[in-house]
């Protein structure tokens, strides 16, 4: 192997693509990044059995080959050189040689034909949709996938698609949030559900801009591609709990407030009663909404916004950080809460848009 | 049918060699013998009925042998048994009791009725007895079998009744003992009913497992894999539990030996033995094991309960124990191995299909046992259980419970008793030791901690589990872990608490499914644990839904937690024999709310924790006893490097 590449664009590959690559040592192999010129390209992978990174950057090919490199050590020192162009050359006993203006070094790879070959999938359903309203519906349902490890579905965003819309969905229990789109099928079966992992989420989000994306989702993996990137993940098995089911149907109040109004008016809020559980009180009055937290040994918050109402008055109170996660991903400028009673759901919606909600349970008064 | 023996009174030198014992001291004994009784009867169906915690009535129903008359009167005197002959039969017992004291013991602190027909009469007999005169006999009909009826038990011993305790505790004694029972003898099918309740059944199908899912739950029934181990002379047989699902306290570990319940430092130490290196520290196993050795090898007449057991050959016992253990759980794959974490396997579920129905749905066994559909939930007595928790109510941070054993785990000190004069580091710093961290333990310090604040200044964790400080008196290191425990204690304890516990709701009930022993304490302490942020409701026998979770730790794994919580309370209660209480409850929710040792903490955090700390009260100890600041002071650290 002996090729050149522009550096920057290299080091943006292997800072994503090392990303996937695992700390683990059991296995080390999986430490490194396999590389492979071909034509007028090198494709880079990063695994770490769970997710791939295949990520091509174009190169000027004299000679093809592949080899396996040290994720870390080769992501940095191509980081840190300042030269325009880097040329790699494969060594003797699978090292590689990196050269730019006046630096040389030479790394100690591992069999290449050791590295594990990226999965298929099989009988994929596919989509194509414009990159930009992927990264939207995933940006807006990401905060609520569950951290915590003991339900593991809920570690995972869920994707399905059903008579030509695709819905993300996200909770931890506490809250829900669901983004939808008309997508159209490109091939394989119309009918399809995937629980995707976070962390494949979250590759997907470093991904360099692109225009179109392509989903893939079969049984047990799902993979997402731009131009020159693919990212192939394996699912989370298991039941993900009937989210429909805690979406309300009805409401006997109905707010609309200002987004960016009531978004700043909590975050003030939120500054006393993060020492209170993070908790804020919402209590309608007239086409008033106020805003009240205590913080113990801090002091009191008290806000109000402009409201349009419908519905008797009510005294609710939420976790003021799920309010601002949520409120931090919806562009419009209105928005609607619908509401029954203090300790049930509450719905909060785009104003005049079906494509987003989010559910949030309350905390007691 | 059991082959009969003509019951008679025992001579005079074997009566000698029985310690005579208190036989029944709460109404869980007198169950515990009648059923034993029954079982040694050859019953294949045993019903126990009880009101009121037994102190009202308590019944135990049989289809076993049955007696005669003859045999029923002479069953009511004082050592008259038919299960032994002569003292030498002592060495070589295989049925359950043998002193003939029972039934004599419980006629005569109570109002009696036994009803009782041998399969091969046409009639049975009634027998009446109040307070051990025989006040009635006469001839009646009967299904065959015993039945016997125990009413006012304690009625003319007013001080044994006076140190009864509430009816929930001694139903959660009398439910243990049917359980212990129910698990031995899973060929046998047991009922129980408190106050007309249904509050356990097994089937009697010789499934063990399906007793197990019906006493504990599916979830644990699942867990279990079978063991069956034979060693010189030692026979194995029963249910042991995967080192990943190991429980907090040894409440799930029930030994048998030939049959009969047993426990026993030996036990434990045998079966800890066997874990050892596969569990966590403080993790138990669950098991259930029968272990069968030659009558004449163990002597069970240690104790007048005849729980406590002593083998002749010790060793013995613990190697079976040993290798029934590894084999099993090698047979199951679930011995770790040393190959990289992604080539190991997941171990399967060893109990593929748990068969039996939980007791909703049961079917009845054929014969005529009634059993009626839909059994509801048992709720005890809260009236009285609020009186003893209010009087308990704000007293000052629980003693320590086992001070000792958790103190040893961390640090190789004693308790902090009272003042330590501050020449204590300063004497043992003639022995120059540069590990004095690890050989040299430091005394905790009870200095006013407000003090500790001057100048403190945060140089950071170590293991992700002591906070390094430095302030105006010297070093300070701080076990995070037992310090937010101590300052979320007090937040829960303070009723006018300066932070009330906040409540989160879930989008959809969590389902939480308990045996049957930790449902009947969850249901009785429901309200405190709602009042420290847990709404749960009754979801059908034995099942809750969890409503709401304290706001501190939504985000965490809060079933876990919860079921940890409940778990460790059923073995406080069980332990003290008294109603948990409150700030039981607070200590244990605190230290699981707590932050972890292994967690690692920011700057600010540490700061937080610290300022939280010096605010509270005794900050010396967490609720638990162990100790939660060491200090050094600078001129103890200079006379340890000889600089003075």
């Amino acid at each position: 192997m002996k090729v050149r590449c522009p550096r920057n664009q290299l080091h943006d590959a292997l800072s994503l693509v090392a990303h996937a690559a695992s700390g683990r040592t059991s296995l080390p192999i999986l430490s490194h990044l396999y590389i492979e010129a071909q034509e007028d390209s090198v494709k880079l992978i990063g695994s770490d059995l769970e997710q791939w990174v295949e990520f091509s950057v174009p190169a000027m090919v004299e000679e093809p080959g592949k080899i396996t490199v040290p994720a870390k050590l080769i992501t940095e020192l191509i980081g840190s050189l300042q030269s325009e162009e880097v040329d790699m050359e494969q060594g003797e006993k699978g090292t590689l040689w990196v050269r730019a203006r006046g630096a040389e070094y030479r790394f100690v790879g591992l069999p290449p034909e050791e590295y594990p070959s990226v999965p298929e999938l099989e009988n994929p359903s596919e989509f194509q949709l414009p990159a930009s309203l992927f990264m939207e519906m995933v940006d807006s349902v990401e905060f609520a996938v569950s951290q915590e490890e003991a339900r593991a579905t809920l570690t995972g965003l869920k994707m399905e698609y059903e008579s030509g819309t695709l819905k993300l969905v996200a909770t931890d229990t506490h809250r829900l949030a669901v983004s939808e789109a008309k997508v159209e099928l490109g091939s394989g079966s119309a009918d399809v559900s995937a629980i995707v992992p976070l962390k494949a989420i979250q590759l997907v989000q470093r991904l360099p801009s692109q225009e179109s994306f392509t989903l893939n989702l079969s049984d047990h993996r799902a993979a997402f591609a731009g131009a020159n990137a693919r990212i192939t993940t394996q699912l989370i098995e298991g039941q993900y709990p009937n989210y429909q089911r805690v979406i309300p149907a009805q409401y006997t109040r109905l707010w609309k407030v200002m987004t960016a109004e009531l978004k700043m008016a909590l975050k003030r809020a939120s500054l006393v009663a993060r020492e209170n559980g993070n908790k804020v009180v919402l209590r309608t009055e007239g086409e008033k909404l106020h805003i009240t937290a205590r913080g113990e040994g801090v002091g009191e918050a008290s806000e109000s916004v402009e409201l349009v109402r419908e519905g008797d008055d009510l005294e609710i109170a939420f976790n003021v950080r799920y309010l601002l996660d949520m409120l931090d991903v919806i562009k419009e400028e209105g928005i609607s809460v619908e509401l029954t009673e203090s300790l049930r759901p509450a719905l909060f919606k785009p104003v005049e848009k079906q494509d987003y909600l989010c559910v949030v349970m309350p905390m007691a008064l | 049918m059991k082959e009969r023996r003509a019951i008679q009174v025992l001579d005079d030198q074997t009566v000698n060699r029985i310690a005579a014992g208190e036989v029944v001291e709460r109404p869980a004994a007198a169950v515990k013998e009648l059923v034993e009784n029954s079982l040694d009867a050859g019953a294949t169906r045993i019903e126990v009925e009880v009101e009121m915690g037994g102190r009202q009535m308590l019944r135990v129903r049989d289809n076993g042998i049955g007696m005669a008359r003859d045999e029923a009167l002479l069953s009511l005197q004082r050592h008259a048994t038919s299960k032994i002959r002569t003292a030498a039969d002592l060495f070589s017992i295989e049925t359950m009791g043998f002193r003939g004291e029972a039934l004599p013991s419980i006629a005569s602190v109570s109002r009696l009725e036994m009803t009782t027909r041998p399969f091969e009469q046409e009639s049975g007999t009634l027998i009446e007895v109040e307070g051990g005169e025989i006040v009635k006999m006469e001839e009646t009909s009967a299904p065959v079998g015993t039945t016997i009826t125990a009413r006012d038990l304690f009625f003319n011993v007013p001080a044994r009744l006076k140190f009864l305790k509430t009816t929930a505790t001694e139903m959660g004694h009398i439910l243990e003992t049917v359980m212990r029972y129910a698990f031995a003898y899973p060929e046998v099918s047991f009922r129980l009913l408190h106050d007309r309740q249904e509050i356990l059944f097994t089937q009697g199908n010789s499934d063990l497992i399906s007793v197990v899912a019906s006493v504990w739950g599916r979830e644990i029934a699942r867990e279990l894999v079978a063991v069956e181990t034979e060693h010189k002379n030692v026979r194995i047989a029963g249910l042991i539990s995967p080192p990943h699902a190991t429980r907090p306290t040894r409440q799930y570990q029930l030994f048998y030996v030939n049959g009969r319940p047993a426990r026993g430092k030996t036990l434990f130490a045998a079966l800890d033995g066997a874990y050892k290196s596969l569990t966590p520290e403080k993790r138990h196993p669950i098991c259930i094991l029968m272990i069968e050795v030659p009558p004449n090898l163990v002597d069970v007449n240690v104790h007048p309960a005849k729980t406590e057991v002593k083998f002749q050959r010790e060793n013995d016992v613990f190697s079976a124990m040993a290798a029934a253990v590894r084999s099993a759980l090698l047979d199951h794959g679930m011995i770790p191995s040393a190959l990289p974490p992604e080539s190991t396997a997941r171990p399967t579920p060893a109990i593929p299909d748990v068969r039996i129905p939980t007791s909703g749905t049961a079917q009845p066994p054929a014969g005529n046992t009634i059993h009626p559909p839909g059994t509801k939930v048992y709720m005890p007595d809260s009236e009285t259980l609020n009186e003893i928790l209010f009087q308990r109510a704000g007293l000052s941070p629980t003693p320590p419970s086992e001070p000792d054993e958790r103190l040893d785990e961390e640090f190789d000190s004693s308790v902090p008793s009272g003042e330590q004069p501050s020449s204590d580091i300063a004497s043992s710093a003639n022995q120059p030791s540069p590990a004095w961290m690890t050989e040299e333990p430091l005394a905790p310090r009870h200095l006013p901690f407000a003090d500790l604040l001057d100048g403190l200044q945060i140089l950071g964790q170590i293991a992700n589990t002591f906070i390094i400080a430095w302030t105006n008196k010297g070093l300070v290191i701080i076990d995070q872990h037992v310090a937010h425990e101590r300052v979320l204690y007090e937040m829960l304890c303070d009723e006018r608490g300066s932070m009330p516990i906040q409540k989160q709701y879930l989008l959809e009930g969590a389902p939480l499914q308990l045996d049957r022993k930790s449902a009947l304490l969850l249901q009785e302490k429901m309200q405190e644990l709602e009042r420290i942020g847990f709404e749960l409701e009754p979801f059908g026998t034995d099942s809750f839904l969890i409503r709401a979770v304290p706001a501190a730790i939504a985000q965490k794994d809060y079933l876990g937690l919860l079921r940890e919580m409940i778990e460790e309370l059923v073995d406080i209660s069980v332990a003290r024999r008294l109603p948990v209480a409150r700030e039981q409850i607070w200590t244990t929710t605190s230290c699981k709310m707590a932050v972890k040792a292994g967690d690692p903490l920011s700057m600010p955090e540490m700061q937080k924790l610290i300022e939280d700390l010096a605010k509270t009260e005794n900050p010396y100890l967490c609720p638990h006893g162990r100790p939660i600041t060491l200090t050094m002071t600078l001129s103890e650290l200079e006379k340890r490097f000889k600089r003075t």
